[in-house]
Protein backbone atom coordinates (compact mmCIF):
# COMPACT_ATOMS: atom_id res chain seq x y z
CA UNK A 1 0.00 0.00 0.00
CA UNK A 2 1.60 3.27 -1.59
CA UNK A 3 2.50 5.92 1.87
CA UNK A 4 -0.51 8.01 -0.36
CA UNK A 5 -3.08 5.65 1.12
CA UNK A 6 -2.24 5.62 5.02
CA UNK A 7 -5.53 6.41 6.15
CA UNK A 8 -4.43 6.80 9.88
CA UNK A 9 -2.19 9.97 8.60
CA UNK A 10 -5.02 11.40 6.79
CA UNK A 11 -8.31 12.72 7.46
CA UNK A 12 -11.59 12.49 6.05
CA UNK A 13 -11.50 15.82 4.79
CA UNK A 14 -8.09 15.62 2.73
CA UNK A 15 -8.87 11.69 1.45
CA UNK A 16 -12.34 13.36 0.16
CA UNK A 17 -10.42 16.35 -1.63
CA UNK A 18 -7.79 14.34 -3.21
CA UNK A 19 -10.94 12.26 -4.57
CA UNK A 20 -12.32 14.79 -5.85
CA UNK A 21 -9.44 16.22 -7.57
CA UNK A 22 -8.52 12.86 -9.16
CA UNK A 23 -4.78 12.82 -7.31
CA UNK A 24 -6.06 9.30 -5.62
CA UNK A 25 -9.22 7.35 -6.43
CA UNK A 26 -11.81 6.03 -4.34
CA UNK A 27 -10.79 2.77 -5.53
CA UNK A 28 -7.10 2.63 -4.15
CA UNK A 29 -8.64 4.45 -0.90
CA UNK A 30 -11.22 1.53 -0.46
CA UNK A 31 -8.62 -1.12 -0.63
CA UNK A 32 -6.33 0.37 1.49
CA UNK A 33 -8.71 0.70 4.15
CA UNK A 34 -10.16 -2.85 3.07
CA UNK A 35 -5.78 -4.06 3.69
CA UNK A 36 -6.36 -2.96 7.52
CA UNK A 37 -9.55 -4.51 8.28
CA UNK A 38 -8.13 -7.83 6.54
CA UNK A 39 -5.19 -7.58 8.97
CA UNK A 40 -6.53 -6.56 11.98
CA UNK A 41 -9.90 -7.47 12.23
CA UNK A 42 -9.38 -11.48 13.02
CA UNK A 43 -7.80 -9.94 16.14
CA UNK A 44 -9.89 -6.79 17.41
CA UNK A 45 -13.42 -7.97 15.68
CA UNK A 46 -14.26 -4.65 14.68
CA UNK A 47 -16.08 -5.54 12.09
CA UNK A 48 -19.27 -8.45 12.12
CA UNK A 49 -19.47 -8.44 8.38
CA UNK A 50 -16.72 -6.63 5.76
CA UNK A 51 -18.58 -5.77 2.50
CA UNK A 52 -15.38 -6.61 0.66
CA UNK A 53 -16.96 -6.76 -2.78
CA UNK A 54 -20.25 -4.21 -2.11
CA UNK A 55 -17.33 -1.87 -1.47
CA UNK A 56 -15.19 -2.14 -4.20
CA UNK A 57 -18.29 -1.70 -6.61
CA UNK A 58 -19.60 1.47 -4.45
CA UNK A 59 -15.53 2.69 -4.64
CA UNK A 60 -15.79 2.60 -8.87
CA UNK A 61 -18.93 3.83 -9.15
CA UNK A 62 -17.64 7.04 -7.02
CA UNK A 63 -14.79 7.38 -9.28
CA UNK A 64 -17.36 6.99 -12.39
CA UNK A 65 -19.49 10.00 -11.05
CA UNK A 66 -15.92 12.17 -10.16
CA UNK A 67 -15.24 11.41 -13.27
CA UNK A 68 -18.77 12.64 -14.73
CA UNK A 69 -18.59 15.94 -12.77
CA UNK A 70 -20.07 15.12 -9.91
CA UNK A 71 -19.48 17.32 -7.12
CA UNK A 72 -19.62 14.60 -3.72
CA UNK A 73 -18.04 16.09 -1.04
CA UNK A 74 -17.10 13.24 1.02
CA UNK A 75 -16.21 11.22 -1.93
CA UNK A 76 -14.68 7.93 -1.43
CA UNK A 77 -14.64 8.22 2.58
CA UNK A 78 -14.84 4.56 4.15
CA UNK A 79 -17.20 3.91 6.51
CA UNK A 80 -17.83 1.97 9.16
CA UNK A 81 -21.68 1.51 10.23
CA UNK A 82 -22.85 -0.04 13.68
CA UNK A 83 -24.32 -3.00 12.56
CA UNK A 84 -28.11 -1.57 14.25
CA UNK A 85 -28.39 0.35 10.95
CA UNK A 86 -29.52 -1.13 7.55
CA UNK A 87 -27.75 -1.16 4.57
CA UNK A 88 -29.33 -2.98 1.91
CA UNK A 89 -28.44 -6.31 1.26
CA UNK A 90 -26.80 -7.39 4.31
CA UNK A 91 -27.69 -8.36 7.57
CA UNK A 92 -28.45 -6.19 10.08
CA UNK A 93 -27.71 -8.17 13.12
CA UNK A 94 -27.67 -5.62 15.81
CA UNK A 95 -25.12 -8.05 17.50
CA UNK A 96 -27.51 -10.63 18.22
CA UNK A 97 -27.83 -13.78 16.57
CA UNK A 98 -31.48 -13.51 16.67
CA UNK A 99 -31.27 -11.43 13.63
CA UNK A 100 -28.56 -12.93 11.56
CA UNK A 101 -30.51 -13.38 8.80
CA UNK A 102 -32.20 -10.11 8.72
CA UNK A 103 -32.13 -8.78 5.17
CA UNK A 104 -33.40 -5.04 5.08
CA UNK A 105 -34.28 -4.02 1.40
CA UNK A 106 -33.30 -0.52 1.74
CA UNK A 107 -30.64 1.57 3.67
CA UNK A 108 -30.93 3.39 6.91
CA UNK A 109 -31.62 7.19 5.98
CA UNK A 110 -28.35 8.49 7.67
CA UNK A 111 -26.67 5.58 5.77
CA UNK A 112 -28.01 6.59 2.26
CA UNK A 113 -27.18 10.37 3.04
CA UNK A 114 -23.91 9.56 3.73
CA UNK A 115 -23.84 7.07 0.27
CA UNK A 116 -25.00 10.09 -1.27
CA UNK A 117 -22.08 12.61 -0.13
CA UNK A 118 -19.19 9.99 -1.37
CA UNK A 119 -18.61 7.64 1.40
CA UNK A 120 -17.94 4.23 0.81
CA UNK A 121 -19.64 1.38 3.44
CA UNK A 122 -16.68 -1.40 4.24
CA UNK A 123 -18.59 -2.84 6.82
CA UNK A 124 -21.11 -3.57 9.78
CA UNK A 125 -19.44 -2.88 12.53
CA UNK A 126 -19.59 -4.95 16.16
CA UNK A 127 -21.83 -3.98 19.18
CA UNK A 128 -22.56 -4.72 22.38
CA UNK A 129 -26.05 -7.18 21.55
CA UNK A 130 -28.96 -4.94 20.86
CA UNK A 131 -26.74 -2.22 21.76
CA UNK A 132 -27.50 -3.13 25.67
CA UNK A 133 -24.08 -2.62 27.21
CA UNK A 134 -21.28 -0.43 27.63
CA UNK A 135 -18.37 -2.95 26.50
CA UNK A 136 -19.00 -4.66 23.30
CA UNK A 137 -18.50 -7.82 24.51
CA UNK A 138 -20.60 -10.48 22.47
CA UNK A 139 -20.55 -14.13 22.80
CA UNK A 140 -22.43 -14.52 19.13
CA UNK A 141 -19.96 -12.59 16.80
CA UNK A 142 -16.88 -12.33 19.87
CA UNK A 143 -15.87 -9.75 21.90
CA UNK A 144 -14.77 -6.24 20.33
CA UNK A 145 -10.97 -5.21 21.61
CA UNK A 146 -9.22 -2.33 22.61
CA UNK A 147 -6.84 -1.20 19.96
CA UNK A 148 -4.38 0.35 22.32
CA UNK A 149 -4.71 -2.70 24.69
CA UNK A 150 -6.40 -5.88 23.36
CA UNK A 151 -7.04 -6.90 27.07
CA UNK A 152 -9.10 -3.98 27.62
CA UNK A 153 -13.10 -3.39 26.51
CA UNK A 154 -13.45 -0.79 23.73
CA UNK A 155 -16.23 0.73 25.59
CA UNK A 156 -19.70 0.25 23.97
CA UNK A 157 -22.01 -0.18 22.91
CA UNK A 158 -20.82 1.23 18.98
CA UNK A 159 -17.25 -0.29 20.37
CA UNK A 160 -16.70 -1.77 16.55
CA UNK A 161 -16.59 2.02 15.14
CA UNK A 162 -13.79 3.63 17.82
CA UNK A 163 -11.59 0.26 16.98
CA UNK A 164 -11.91 1.20 13.50
CA UNK A 165 -11.61 4.46 13.57
CA UNK A 166 -8.59 4.43 15.65
CA UNK A 167 -6.64 1.83 13.95
CA UNK A 168 -6.91 3.26 10.74
CA UNK A 169 -9.37 1.41 8.91
CA UNK A 170 -12.34 3.82 8.41
CA UNK A 171 -12.24 7.93 8.41
CA UNK A 172 -16.10 7.94 9.27
CA UNK A 173 -18.85 6.01 11.33
CA UNK A 174 -22.37 6.00 11.76
CA UNK A 175 -23.26 4.66 15.85
CA UNK A 176 -25.71 5.15 18.03
CA UNK A 177 -25.98 6.76 21.22
CA UNK A 178 -29.09 6.15 24.28
CA UNK A 179 -26.79 6.46 27.43
CA UNK A 180 -23.18 7.07 25.98
CA UNK A 181 -22.78 4.32 23.45
CA UNK A 182 -20.77 6.76 20.85
CA UNK A 183 -18.92 8.98 23.43
CA UNK A 184 -18.07 5.84 25.82
CA UNK A 185 -15.99 4.09 22.97
CA UNK A 186 -14.63 6.90 21.53
CA UNK A 187 -13.14 8.16 24.62
CA UNK A 188 -11.75 4.85 25.77
CA UNK A 189 -10.22 4.65 22.21
CA UNK A 190 -8.86 8.01 21.64
CA UNK A 191 -11.47 8.94 18.75
CA UNK A 192 -14.41 11.66 18.11
CA UNK A 193 -17.65 11.00 18.98
CA UNK A 194 -20.69 13.50 18.86
CA UNK A 195 -24.39 12.21 20.47
CA UNK A 196 -26.63 14.74 18.58
CA UNK A 197 -29.63 16.34 19.44
CA UNK A 198 -32.44 14.37 19.83
CA UNK A 199 -34.57 14.36 16.77
CA UNK A 200 -31.54 16.04 14.26
CA UNK A 201 -30.49 13.13 12.73
CA UNK A 202 -33.08 10.62 11.16
CA UNK A 203 -33.28 6.95 13.00
CA UNK A 204 -35.33 5.55 10.39
CA UNK A 205 -33.39 2.00 9.30
CA UNK A 206 -32.31 1.26 13.06
CA UNK A 207 -32.95 -1.42 15.59
CA UNK A 208 -34.77 0.99 18.57
CA UNK A 209 -33.40 0.33 22.07
CA UNK A 210 -35.41 3.32 23.46
CA UNK A 211 -37.68 5.19 21.50
CA UNK A 212 -37.85 8.29 23.18
CA UNK A 213 -33.63 8.61 24.21
CA UNK A 214 -32.49 6.78 20.90
CA UNK A 215 -29.53 9.35 18.90
CA UNK A 216 -27.89 8.45 15.67
CA UNK A 217 -24.65 10.38 15.30
CA UNK A 218 -20.92 10.62 13.51
CA UNK A 219 -17.92 9.03 15.47
CA UNK A 220 -14.57 10.22 13.30
CA UNK A 221 -10.92 10.73 13.89
CA UNK A 222 -11.09 14.63 14.16
CA UNK A 223 -13.17 17.41 14.74
CA UNK A 224 -13.59 18.39 11.70
CA UNK A 225 -14.56 15.67 10.21
CA UNK A 226 -17.32 14.79 12.86
CA UNK A 227 -18.59 17.75 11.69
CA UNK A 228 -18.52 17.13 7.69
CA UNK A 229 -20.71 13.63 8.78
CA UNK A 230 -23.38 15.59 10.54
CA UNK A 231 -23.17 18.33 7.57
CA UNK A 232 -24.65 15.09 4.92
CA UNK A 233 -26.53 13.35 8.38
CA UNK A 234 -28.70 16.17 9.69
CA UNK A 235 -31.98 17.48 9.00
CA UNK A 236 -35.50 16.51 8.40
CA UNK A 237 -36.97 13.38 7.25
CA UNK A 238 -40.61 12.21 7.02
CA UNK A 239 -39.86 8.68 8.17
CA UNK A 240 -39.19 9.39 11.83
CA UNK A 241 -41.89 11.01 13.77
CA UNK A 242 -39.43 12.77 15.94
CA UNK A 243 -37.31 14.47 13.08
CA UNK A 244 -36.80 18.13 13.51
CA UNK A 245 -37.57 20.44 10.80
CA UNK A 246 -35.73 23.39 11.94
CA UNK A 247 -32.67 23.92 9.07
CA UNK A 248 -29.26 22.63 9.10
CA UNK A 249 -26.55 25.00 9.97
CA UNK A 250 -23.29 25.05 7.96
CA UNK A 251 -21.34 23.16 10.88
CA UNK A 252 -18.04 23.75 9.04
CA UNK A 253 -18.29 27.86 9.01
CA UNK A 254 -17.24 28.81 12.96
CA UNK A 255 -14.19 25.31 12.46
CA UNK A 256 -10.93 27.50 13.14
CA UNK A 257 -12.75 29.97 15.61
CA UNK A 258 -11.15 30.61 18.97
CA UNK A 259 -14.03 30.90 22.01
CA UNK A 260 -13.49 34.13 22.91
CA UNK A 261 -17.33 35.07 24.49
CA UNK A 262 -18.00 31.47 25.49
CA UNK A 263 -18.80 30.33 28.50
CA UNK A 264 -17.92 26.99 29.61
CA UNK A 265 -19.61 25.51 33.00
CA UNK A 266 -17.49 22.99 35.30
CA UNK A 267 -19.53 20.73 37.08
CA UNK A 268 -17.61 19.88 39.30
CA UNK A 269 -19.97 17.17 41.81
CA UNK A 270 -21.00 14.62 40.15
CA UNK A 271 -18.73 14.63 37.20
CA UNK A 272 -15.53 15.76 38.67
CA UNK A 273 -14.85 13.76 41.42
CA UNK A 274 -14.30 10.65 42.09
CA UNK A 275 -11.81 10.59 39.40
CA UNK A 276 -8.94 8.04 37.97
CA UNK A 277 -6.02 10.79 39.19
CA UNK A 278 -4.65 10.48 36.00
CA UNK A 279 -8.02 11.57 34.51
CA UNK A 280 -8.06 14.37 36.82
CA UNK A 281 -4.64 15.24 35.46
CA UNK A 282 -5.81 15.69 31.70
CA UNK A 283 -8.66 17.36 32.85
CA UNK A 284 -7.13 19.80 34.87
CA UNK A 285 -4.86 20.24 31.35
CA UNK A 286 -8.03 20.47 29.19
CA UNK A 287 -9.73 22.67 31.15
CA UNK A 288 -6.12 25.19 30.91
CA UNK A 289 -6.29 23.97 27.30
CA UNK A 290 -10.11 25.50 26.75
CA UNK A 291 -8.97 28.86 29.11
CA UNK A 292 -6.14 29.17 26.23
CA UNK A 293 -8.68 29.28 23.32
CA UNK A 294 -10.36 31.89 24.60
CA UNK A 295 -13.05 30.34 26.74
CA UNK A 296 -14.49 31.84 30.25
CA UNK A 297 -14.45 29.21 32.65
CA UNK A 298 -17.86 29.37 35.22
CA UNK A 299 -17.72 26.95 38.53
CA UNK A 300 -21.47 25.62 38.43
CA UNK A 301 -23.08 23.64 41.54
CA UNK A 302 -25.12 21.04 40.00
CA UNK A 303 -27.90 19.34 41.12
CA UNK A 304 -27.73 15.38 42.24
CA UNK A 305 -27.58 12.88 39.32
CA UNK A 306 -29.61 10.03 41.59
CA UNK A 307 -32.98 10.90 40.13
CA UNK A 308 -31.63 11.71 36.54
CA UNK A 309 -29.73 8.15 36.39
CA UNK A 310 -32.99 6.27 37.89
CA UNK A 311 -35.42 8.21 35.43
CA UNK A 312 -33.16 7.45 32.59
CA UNK A 313 -33.07 3.81 33.90
CA UNK A 314 -36.95 3.42 33.79
CA UNK A 315 -37.70 4.75 30.42
CA UNK A 316 -34.57 2.74 28.72
CA UNK A 317 -35.61 -0.33 30.45
CA UNK A 318 -39.21 -0.08 30.00
CA UNK A 319 -39.03 1.18 25.87
CA UNK A 320 -36.54 -1.67 25.42
CA UNK A 321 -38.30 -3.98 26.55
CA UNK A 322 -41.35 -3.15 24.98
CA UNK A 323 -39.45 -2.84 21.38
CA UNK A 324 -38.16 -6.40 22.17
CA UNK A 325 -41.07 -8.05 23.80
CA UNK A 326 -41.54 -10.84 20.97
CA UNK A 327 -38.16 -11.78 21.37
CA UNK A 328 -38.35 -11.86 24.85
CA UNK A 329 -40.92 -14.47 25.06
CA UNK A 330 -40.41 -16.44 22.60
CA UNK A 331 -36.38 -16.29 22.20
CA UNK A 332 -34.79 -15.78 25.21
CA UNK A 333 -32.30 -18.48 25.39
CA UNK A 334 -30.92 -16.95 22.02
CA UNK A 335 -29.81 -13.82 24.18
CA UNK A 336 -26.66 -13.16 25.76
CA UNK A 337 -26.21 -14.53 29.60
CA UNK A 338 -25.82 -10.52 29.92
CA UNK A 339 -28.53 -8.65 27.78
CA UNK A 340 -31.60 -11.28 28.80
CA UNK A 341 -31.90 -10.30 32.04
CA UNK A 342 -32.14 -6.51 30.84
CA UNK A 343 -34.38 -7.11 28.22
CA UNK A 344 -36.41 -9.52 30.87
CA UNK A 345 -36.39 -7.07 33.86
CA UNK A 346 -38.02 -4.20 31.82
CA UNK A 347 -41.32 -6.48 31.72
CA UNK A 348 -41.79 -6.06 35.05
CA UNK A 349 -41.64 -2.24 35.50
CA UNK A 350 -45.24 -0.50 36.06
CA UNK A 351 -46.87 2.22 33.89
CA UNK A 352 -46.51 4.19 37.29
CA UNK A 353 -42.75 3.46 37.36
CA UNK A 354 -42.68 4.87 33.64
CA UNK A 355 -44.72 7.97 33.91
CA UNK A 356 -42.98 9.04 37.64
CA UNK A 357 -39.65 8.95 35.27
CA UNK A 358 -41.53 10.79 32.71
CA UNK A 359 -42.41 13.63 34.87
CA UNK A 360 -38.62 13.52 36.50
CA UNK A 361 -37.25 13.48 33.42
CA UNK A 362 -39.59 16.72 32.36
CA UNK A 363 -37.87 18.43 35.50
CA UNK A 364 -34.68 17.64 34.75
CA UNK A 365 -35.22 19.13 31.70
CA UNK A 366 -36.49 22.53 32.64
CA UNK A 367 -33.76 22.30 35.60
CA UNK A 368 -30.93 22.33 33.23
CA UNK A 369 -32.70 24.90 30.85
CA UNK A 370 -32.23 27.30 33.67
CA UNK A 371 -29.18 26.21 34.65
CA UNK A 372 -27.56 26.63 30.91
CA UNK A 373 -28.38 30.49 31.41
CA UNK A 374 -25.35 30.78 33.15
CA UNK A 375 -22.99 29.32 30.43
CA UNK A 376 -22.76 28.09 26.77
CA UNK A 377 -21.08 24.49 27.00
CA UNK A 378 -20.40 22.11 30.17
CA UNK A 379 -17.48 20.62 30.17
CA UNK A 380 -16.90 17.21 31.75
CA UNK A 381 -14.85 13.85 31.47
CA UNK A 382 -16.68 11.63 29.45
CA UNK A 383 -15.20 9.17 31.25
CA UNK A 384 -13.89 9.07 35.24
CA UNK A 385 -11.44 5.94 34.36
CA UNK A 386 -9.73 4.82 31.52
CA UNK A 387 -10.35 1.74 29.56
CA UNK A 388 -10.88 -1.05 32.58
CA UNK A 389 -9.94 -5.23 31.42
CA UNK A 390 -12.35 -7.56 29.53
CA UNK A 391 -14.33 -9.09 32.31
CA UNK A 392 -13.87 -6.11 35.20
CA UNK A 393 -17.61 -5.49 36.42
CA UNK A 394 -16.51 -2.39 38.93
CA UNK A 395 -13.88 -0.21 39.35
CA UNK A 396 -12.02 1.70 42.47
CA UNK A 397 -12.33 5.20 42.78
CA UNK A 398 -11.54 7.48 45.90
CA UNK A 399 -11.23 3.47 47.95
CA UNK A 400 -14.93 2.82 47.06
CA UNK A 401 -15.69 0.15 44.97
CA UNK A 402 -18.33 1.64 42.07
CA UNK A 403 -20.36 -0.75 39.34
CA UNK A 404 -19.07 0.09 35.82
CA UNK A 405 -22.19 1.04 34.67
CA UNK A 406 -22.39 4.05 37.49
CA UNK A 407 -18.96 4.98 36.61
CA UNK A 408 -19.05 5.05 32.85
CA UNK A 409 -23.25 5.73 32.27
CA UNK A 410 -23.78 8.49 35.03
CA UNK A 411 -21.75 11.45 33.12
CA UNK A 412 -23.34 10.72 29.44
CA UNK A 413 -26.59 9.54 30.51
CA UNK A 414 -27.78 12.87 31.99
CA UNK A 415 -28.03 14.61 28.11
CA UNK A 416 -29.77 11.04 27.20
CA UNK A 417 -32.83 12.18 29.17
CA UNK A 418 -32.85 15.34 28.25
CA UNK A 419 -31.95 15.09 24.57
CA UNK A 420 -28.91 17.73 24.54
CA UNK A 421 -25.93 17.63 22.34
CA UNK A 422 -22.56 16.42 24.01
CA UNK A 423 -18.76 15.72 22.31
CA UNK A 424 -16.68 13.58 23.35
CA UNK A 425 -13.47 13.65 22.10
CA UNK A 426 -9.83 12.93 23.11
CA UNK A 427 -8.06 14.88 25.79
CA UNK A 428 -4.61 13.01 27.15
CA UNK A 429 -3.43 9.70 27.55
CA UNK A 430 -2.03 7.46 30.70
CA UNK A 431 1.45 6.95 31.37
CA UNK A 432 0.53 2.86 30.29
CA UNK A 433 -0.75 4.58 26.94
CA UNK A 434 -4.63 4.82 27.42
CA UNK A 435 -6.77 7.30 25.90
CA UNK A 436 -8.44 10.05 28.19
CA UNK A 437 -12.03 11.29 26.89
CA UNK A 438 -13.45 15.06 27.63
CA UNK A 439 -17.10 15.75 27.53
CA UNK A 440 -18.68 19.22 25.89
CA UNK A 441 -22.07 19.57 26.25
CA UNK A 442 -24.41 22.26 24.71
CA UNK A 443 -27.93 23.61 24.05
CA UNK A 444 -30.38 21.01 22.20
CA UNK A 445 -29.63 22.23 18.39
CA UNK A 446 -26.34 24.05 19.23
CA UNK A 447 -23.79 21.31 17.44
CA UNK A 448 -22.40 24.51 15.50
CA UNK A 449 -20.81 26.08 18.80
CA UNK A 450 -20.02 22.41 19.87
CA UNK A 451 -17.92 21.29 16.88
CA UNK A 452 -16.21 24.82 17.00
CA UNK A 453 -15.77 24.47 20.82
CA UNK A 454 -14.39 20.98 20.26
CA UNK A 455 -11.83 22.33 17.36
CA UNK A 456 -10.03 24.81 19.25
CA UNK A 457 -9.37 23.12 21.88
CA UNK A 458 -8.16 20.20 19.42
CA UNK A 459 -6.02 22.91 18.50
CA UNK A 460 -5.24 24.42 22.10
CA UNK A 461 -4.45 20.98 23.58
CA UNK A 462 -2.48 19.55 20.16
CA UNK A 463 -2.19 16.57 21.56
CA UNK A 464 1.01 15.00 19.16
CA UNK A 465 -0.48 12.52 16.63
CA UNK A 466 -0.75 8.76 18.71
CA UNK A 467 -0.65 5.05 16.49
CA UNK A 468 -1.97 2.07 18.66
CA UNK A 469 0.89 -0.65 18.55
CA UNK A 470 -0.88 -2.94 17.51
CA UNK A 471 -1.46 -1.21 13.97
CA UNK A 472 2.73 -1.19 14.23
CA UNK A 473 3.15 -5.10 14.29
CA UNK B 1 -44.91 7.04 52.31
CA UNK B 2 -41.98 4.75 50.73
CA UNK B 3 -38.90 4.69 52.94
CA UNK B 4 -35.31 4.80 51.92
CA UNK B 5 -34.39 1.18 53.01
CA UNK B 6 -33.22 -0.83 49.85
CA UNK B 7 -35.87 -3.03 48.12
CA UNK B 8 -35.09 -6.45 48.76
CA UNK B 9 -36.54 -8.93 46.48
CA UNK B 10 -36.20 -12.98 46.92
CA UNK B 11 -36.11 -15.14 44.30
CA UNK B 12 -39.62 -16.45 45.36
CA UNK B 13 -41.28 -12.92 44.95
CA UNK B 14 -39.70 -12.82 41.11
CA UNK B 15 -41.35 -16.31 39.89
CA UNK B 16 -44.45 -15.24 41.44
CA UNK B 17 -44.57 -12.44 39.38
CA UNK B 18 -43.30 -13.69 36.37
CA UNK B 19 -45.99 -16.21 36.41
CA UNK B 20 -48.92 -13.94 37.88
CA UNK B 21 -48.61 -11.17 36.56
CA UNK B 22 -45.91 -10.46 33.56
CA UNK B 23 -46.99 -13.96 32.48
CA UNK B 24 -42.98 -14.48 31.69
CA UNK B 25 -41.64 -18.06 31.35
CA UNK B 26 -38.35 -18.14 33.34
CA UNK B 27 -36.18 -20.91 33.42
CA UNK B 28 -34.31 -21.70 37.24
CA UNK B 29 -31.68 -20.06 35.43
CA UNK B 30 -33.09 -17.46 34.77
CA UNK B 31 -34.44 -16.06 37.90
CA UNK B 32 -31.36 -15.10 39.80
CA UNK B 33 -30.35 -12.57 37.49
CA UNK B 34 -33.58 -11.15 36.99
CA UNK B 35 -33.46 -10.62 40.37
CA UNK B 36 -30.68 -9.01 40.85
CA UNK B 37 -31.45 -6.67 37.69
CA UNK B 38 -34.56 -5.57 39.18
CA UNK B 39 -33.33 -5.34 43.05
CA UNK B 40 -30.81 -2.60 41.16
CA UNK B 41 -32.91 -1.45 39.14
CA UNK B 42 -36.38 -1.05 41.39
CA UNK B 43 -33.44 0.82 43.94
CA UNK B 44 -32.49 3.14 41.25
CA UNK B 45 -35.65 4.11 40.19
CA UNK B 46 -37.23 4.43 44.13
CA UNK B 47 -34.32 7.26 44.04
CA UNK B 48 -36.96 9.77 42.14
CA UNK B 49 -38.18 11.30 45.44
CA UNK B 50 -41.39 12.90 44.81
CA UNK B 51 -40.13 16.56 44.80
CA UNK B 52 -38.64 15.22 42.08
CA UNK B 53 -41.37 15.41 39.99
CA UNK B 54 -44.46 16.68 41.68
CA UNK B 55 -45.82 19.44 39.53
CA UNK B 56 -44.95 17.96 36.14
CA UNK B 57 -46.91 16.31 33.74
CA UNK B 58 -45.52 13.36 31.86
CA UNK B 59 -42.85 14.33 29.14
CA UNK B 60 -44.98 12.16 26.25
CA UNK B 61 -43.17 13.98 23.13
CA UNK B 62 -39.23 15.24 23.12
CA UNK B 63 -39.71 18.51 21.30
CA UNK B 64 -36.22 20.51 22.48
CA UNK B 65 -36.68 23.54 19.88
CA UNK B 66 -38.04 25.95 21.81
CA UNK B 67 -34.68 25.98 24.47
CA UNK B 68 -33.02 28.30 22.72
CA UNK B 69 -30.41 31.32 23.70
Amino acid sequence: MSAALELLEKSAGEVSAQVRSRAISAVEVTQGALDRIEALNPQLRAFITVMTKQAQAEAAAVDRLIASGRDLPLAGVPIAIKDSFDVAGVPTTAGSKILANSRPQADAESVKRLRDAGCVVVGKSSLHEFAYGFTSRNPHYGDCRNPWDPARIPGGSSGGNAVALATGMVLGAIGGDTGGSIRLPAALCGVVGLKVTYGLVSRHGGVPLSWSIDTVGPMARTVADAARLLQAMAGYDAKDSACSRLPVPDYLADLGRDLKGVRIGIPHQGFFEPLDPEVGTAMQDSLEALKLAGAELVDVDWPSLEPVVGAHRSVLFAEASAAHEKMIRFQAAELSDDVRPLLQAGLFLTSGQYLAAQQARRKVIEQYRGLWSRFDLLVTPTSPIPAPEIGATTTRLDDREVPLVRAFLDLTLPFNLTGQPALALPCGFTRAGLPIGLQLVGRPFAERLLLQAGAAFEAARGLPARVPAVVRT
Amino acid sequence: MPDDQPQRLSETTVRRMAQDVVRLPLTEAMVEPVRSTLEGLFNEIAAIKPEDREGFEPLSQVILEEWSR
